[in-house]
């Protein structure tokens, strides 16, 4: 019987990846279907900005896409894609300061888009949405590392080498924003 | 008198980073001082809450749409430009032939224009204000244009090499293919969600830039 929860195995996924990498649209889209909900978390999280993070996920797909023959499968396909995410959000961050300027700020509304996206029957999901909504509205830098550490476990160090970062100005974003977090779930 | 455990200590300690000792120290501290006890608790229930964020968020719906139409326009965009080899021309590469393929190309691409916009529900056709399209059809549409405008530049540059009968047909289906995409933008722009249009305007650019493609094949060979 099958199971329609069971999760793709990865000769699956290879298949997939390699199919697409010969032209195959409809490959594409599979992998896309089980990887989209990754990367744009990661987009979302990292911009708190939904019509950014709807261009980032889009360029993301793009460019592995283009770079489907890259791929040596090394690594999880959701992981390659993850890399690809996050080296894009950073990268189009450091392009593009001005932007970084008009995200949402502390004092702002939470954008009504943006927290309807983390809609959820979840029985947390107050808590969850407040989170997210805080998270959102951290100053650009504090924000990015937060979601590195605290959502996507990476290391000080290695979030120190993704943003050029010293270790310790690492350490004083997050312990920044985790006070600002909970600053703004106890209001 | 105890100092109270500071905000740095305290992370570091829900982080692991402390040294042996000043972990050793910080711990026992923080059995003995209830304030910094509590600090701590709720610092540590802060970064659990963050840690179990789903790992996924669903993306817009139609965004795949989006990336679909940008991946098929590069596939266009990246075929070999005056680079086929001869065998590999096949059918298409005679004047007289793609006269003919141009006229059959242009009935096709006006009757499936015409399927499509009279296929819409009367409600749709009924505009009430023009909407804007997406961000990412306008940027999959910007690269359609630059490809059109490359092969047009190649073309021109090659325009001695086509018999004068062969060009006035190839303008004349070109011009009923811009007027098919330009009937197909008018659509889209007062339906900007709906997809089959803006597949439709797609095929027509992209049916374009094929024509404009193996002209340019030709005038080189």
């Amino acid at each position: 019987m099958i199971d329609p929860q069971a999760t793709p195995s990865s000769d699956d996924t290879a298949a997939l990846v390699a199919l697409a990498a010969r032209g195959d649209v409809s490959a594409f889209e599979q992998l896309y279907q089980r990887s989209s909900g990754r990367v744009y978390a990661i987009c979302i999280r990292m911009t708190g900005d939904a019509q950014r993070a709807r261009e980032l996920t889009h360029d993301a797909f793009v460019r592995a896409w283009e770079r489907l023959s890259t791929f040596r499968g090394e690594a999880a396909f959701e992981t390659w894609m993850h890399r690809i995410a996050v080296n894009l959000v950073l990268g189009a961050e450091r392009s593009d300061r001005r932007r970084r300027a008009r995200v949402v700020s502390s004092e702002d509304e939470p954008d009504n888009e943006r927290v309807a996206a983390f809609a959820s029957p979840a029985p947390d999901v107050e808590t969850r949405v407040d989170l997210e909504r805080a998270i959102a509205a951290l100053p650009p830098r504090a924000r990015q590392v937060f979601v590195l550490h605290d959502v996507e476990g990476y290391k000080h160090d290695e979030i120190a080498d993704r943003l050029d970062l010293q270790s310790s100005s690492v350490r004083a974003q997050l312990h920044r924003a985790r006070k600002l977090i909970m600053g703004m779930l106890n209001r | 008198m105890t100092t109270h455990l500071t905000w740095e200590t305290l992370n570091d300690l829900v982080d692991d980073v402390l040294s042996p000792a000043a972990k050793a120290a910080a711990e026992t501290h923080a059995r003995d001082c209830a304030s910094c006890a509590t600090s701590l608790a709720e610092l540590r229930a802060t970064v659990a809450v963050t840690h179990d964020l789903p790992e996924s968020v669903t993306p817009p719906e139609d965004l795949w749409h989006d990336v679909r139409a940008t991946i098929e326009a590069g596939k266009v965009a990246h075929l070999p430009l005056g680079s086929v080899p001869a065998h590999a021309r096949g059918f298409w590469v005679t004047p007289g032939r793609l006269a003919a393929a141009a006229v059959m190309l242009v009935a096709v691409t006006a009757s499936l224009t015409g399927i499509v916009m009279t296929s819409q529900p009367a409600t749709q056709t009924i505009a009430q204000a023009p909407l804007a399209v997406s961000v990412s059809w306008q940027a999959s549409e910007r690269v359609f244009q630059a490809n059109v405008l490359a092969l047009r530049e190649q073309l021109e540059a090659l325009h001695d090499h086509l018999a004068p009968e062969t060009l006035v047909k190839v303008e004349r289906a070109l011009a009923t293919i811009d007027l098919a995409i330009a009937e197909g933008r008018e659509a889209l722009l007062r339906d900007p969600a709906n997809a089959a249009l803006s597949e439709l305007v797609a095929s027509n650019y992209r049916q374009k830039i094929e024509l404009l493609r193996r002209v340019t094949q030709l005038a080189s060979s």
